[in-house]
């Protein structure tokens, strides 16, 4: 085996025998015996040395390959630790408490920018390797927390406690102490590599710290993320506060919009309102005069004042409901609505004008429409006027169809189709926005262009949609809301029956004027259960005549149409009677309940007005309010509404 | 859809002193009768101001008890023999059920 001398055992060299001559033959035989086992001895132990020599020789021969294999294997691993350390940028250092000397594995002098092998033996020779403005803190840290545990040498928390420490718990010797140290890259310019430095004591049977083993982890990448990531969340941040400080501006300027949004808006409806008043003044004056006297000229233009002053009180009705749309406060009166009701009543009303342009206009309501709804019936009749209105306008052949669907989730569709124009698809968006007129070939200007915005804006408050469909021939504007389907109104079985009474025990006397017998037995019976007077007539003319024949009336239920004489005419004369009489108080009584159907009976002069079918309730509501009203000189009296 | 509001022809009739109530149905009866084939006249004689007075007194009448089914017939085309049959039904239907609500509440 090279390079492993064995050991080699020497027999002793017989030592010498004195002889005596007198006998000498038995002694020499003797000797001779001696000699013979001697060397039998020797030989013997010879074969024993040469026997054991051998077994040495194996013993060693595997010693040594094993040895050899071991030490192959030791330097694999190193080497593989060694790659494993360069590749993960991690290294190991060894600190010898005692002796104060360093040993660092190679990954750490490359990590500190020394070539591998160069001398770096103590601490203070590795932290001057460090940047300048870390040195102070790396010998802070290794001076007062890492052996700040230590008391002379010894693990201050168990005191050198040996059980402990040979059972492994004394915790000091486990506890991990870090800390994040920078030094020059050689590599990269003037950049800087980042280490993180974890310490770990080691220590003897005495819980004596002897060695301090310390990892170094090349920490540039992440730290170098980790200040991107920081700059870029301080980028971000920044520009957040950027946002934050625009949105406020945009906050700022949005309340200053409202601010004058809504001056706009008070100013639009008050303006409005100011206009109004005095149009309806004018309107109604309009009303009062006497067609019979005028010229055919005359008659002419009067129409045309009464037409520019209804488009203009239409008009003003639609500026002040957008007003109210932008200021947010239009607002839903829902209620017990009887949708066919609506239906049919916006449906007439715009009878008369489809019928005058010669179109159809039919009503096509779905078997399962429901009849009663919890719904604004104001608002839905806007809507219903708005595009049927808009349906004839636009329409000048055919006929227009009011239509309506139930749709799943209990919402409604309501329809108006027509044989009109039609609107092309790209131009259907425009429709929807104030003061839009879309001047399609073929239509007939007129109105503001306010409708339909208006309409969108009741539909969102109804948490509906609008919209506008080709329909082949014309357009089919439609919207669905949801309806929520109630039974039908329970009325109160016995109202409070009251009664009119005045001071000195007089009932009040009642006109009505009411062409239709089923009418004029309800309204008979109603004023009667109220205590009144009655005397019925059928028409305007004999209330005229009744009131003139100087019977005492203290009140007129006028109805507005009827034959021979209608409501606005009759309580126009009544008014342009001489004395006390001019001023006696007129309910006009009316399926119409629209602002716009019930202006000539309030132009004509009529006090307030009852819708039919009439409930007493609402009678004796609007009778009081007028009997309350002193009537003119000489026949003033009040009447005290009392409960029996 | 019913032919009336029942629950609003009852209190229509209770609301009332017992005694008209019986004129009230014959009233009725003859109101609708006679402003029904009114409606009908005109819509034959193509008289657009008549078939709008006529729509209007009849929505009046059958405003008093809800009668719906009447208006809806009132409201569509009449212009058939088929259309204007129905329409005759409707408010014959309609008179019978009004009499048959009215009927206990009548004096004897």
């Amino acid at each position: 085996m090279p390079g492993t001398p064995l050991t080699r055992y020497t027999v002793p060299t017989p030592v010498a025998i004195a002889i005596e001559p007198a006998d000498s033959a038995a002694q020499i035989a003797l000797l001779e015996r001696r000699l013979a086992r001697a060397e039998a001895a020797r030989a013997a132990a010879e074969d024993l040395l040469e026997q054991k020599s051998r077994v040495l020789a194996a013993a060693n021969t595997e010693l040594t390959a094993r040895k050899e294999s071991l030490s192959t294997s030791l330097e694999r691993r190193t080497r593989q630790l060694l790659d494993a350390q360069r590749v993960a940028g991690f290294g190991t250092m060894l600190w010898d408490i005692r002796s104060r000397q360093l040993e660092l594995s190679p990954q750490v002098q490359v990590m500190i920018g020394l070539e591998p092998g160069s001398a770096v033996k103590t601490y203070r020779s590795l932290v001057r390797r460090l940047l300048r403005e870390d040195r102070r803190r790396m010998l802070h840290w290794m001076n007062r927390e890492l052996l700040a545990g230590l008391t002379n040498g010894r693990c201050e928390r168990c005191e050198g406690r040996a059980d402990q420490a040979q059972t492994g718990s004394c915790e000091e010797s486990l506890r991990e102490y870090r800390i994040e140290v920078r030094c020059p890259n050689g590599d990269v310019g003037d950049d800087v590599r980042s280490l993180c430095v974890m310490a770990q004591f080691q220590i003897d049977s005495q819980c004596r710290p002897v060695m301090i083993f310390v990892t170094v982890q090349d920490i540039t990448r992440q730290v170098r993320a980790d200040n991107e990531a920081a700059t870029l969340r301080a980028r971000e941040l920044q520009r957040l506060q950027d946002l934050e400080k625009l949105n406020e501006e945009l906050l700022i300027a949005r309340e200053q919009a409202d601010i004058a949004n809504d001056a706009k808006s008070r100013f639009l409806a008050m303006m409005s309102h100011d206009i109004r008043t005095p149009l309806n003044g004018v309107i109604g004056m309009l009303s009062l005069f006497d067609e019979s006297t005028l010229t055919a000229e005359q008659k002419r233009t009067l129409a045309l004042v009464r037409s520019s002053g209804d488009q203009l009180r239409v008009l003003l009705n639609d500026i002040i409901d957008l007003a109210r749309a932008e200021a947010g406060k239009l607002t839903l009166s829902p209620g017990p609505t009887n949708l066919v009701d609506v239906l049919t009543d916006g449906a007439d009303f715009w009878r008369h004008l489809a019928t005058e342009k010669s179109l159809s206009l039919e009503i096509v309501l779905a078997r399962d429409t429901p009849c009663w709804i919890d719904a604004d019936s104001v608002r839905l009749r806007q809507l219903i006027d708005n595009m049927l209105s808009n349906a004839i306008k636009y329409t000048s052949e055919g006929g227009v169809m009011l239509k309506t669907r139930v749709l799943p989730q209990r919402r409604l569709r309501i329809e108006v189709v027509d044989t009109g124009i039609g609107i092309p698809a790209h131009r259907r968006a425009e429709l929807f926005t104030d003061f839009s007129q879309l001047n399609l070939l073929g239509s007939e200007p007129g109105g503001a262009g306010l409708g339909l915005a208006i309409c969108q804006r009741i539909i969102e408050v109804m948490g509906g949609t609008l919209g506008v469909d080709d329909a082949g021939r014309g357009s089919c504007f439609w919207f669905e809301i949801p309806v929520a389907e109630i039974p039908v109104p329970k009325r109160v079985a016995n109202p409070v029956v009251r009664s009119f009474a005045g001071p000195d025990g007089r009932t009040p006397r009642v006109l009505v004027a009411e062409d239709l017998a089923t009418n004029r037995i309800v309204i008979e019976g109603c004023l009667r259960k109220l205590g009144c007077e009655v005397r019925v007539v059928e028409d305007g003319q004999q209330a005229l005549t009744a009131v003139e024949s100087g019977d005492a009336y203290d009140l007129v239920l006028m109805d507005m149409a009827m034959p021979v004489m209608d409501g606005p005419e009759a309580t126009r004369r009544i008014r342009a009677l001489q004395g006390a009489l001019c001023d006696l108080p007129i309910i006009a009584l009316t399926a119409f309940t629209r602002p716009e159907e019930l202006a000539p009976m309030m132009a004509a002069g009529a006090n307030d007005s009852v819708a039919k079918p009439i409930v007493i309730e609402d009678l004796y509501r609007a009778m009081s309010k007028a009997l309350a009203f002193p009537v003119a000189s000489g026949n003033a009296h009040r009447f005290i509404n009392s409960s029996h | 859809m019913d032919l009336i509001d029942p629950e609003l022809t009852l209190s229509q009739f209770e609301a009332l002193p017992p005694e008209i109530v019986a004129p009230l149905c014959e009233a009725t009866a003859t109101d609708l009768r006679d402003w029904g084939q009114r409606l009908l006249d005109a819509v034959a004689g193509d008289d657009p101001d008549a078939i709008r007075r006529a729509r209007h007194s009849l929505k009046g009448l059958c405003g008093n008890f809800g009668a719906s089914a009447v208006m809806r017939c009132a409201d569509g085309d009449l212009q058939s023999a088929d259309a204007r049959a129905r329409f005759h039904e409707c408010i014959e239907a309609t008179i019978a059920t009004i009499l048959a609500l009215a009927a206990p509440l009548i004096p004897q």
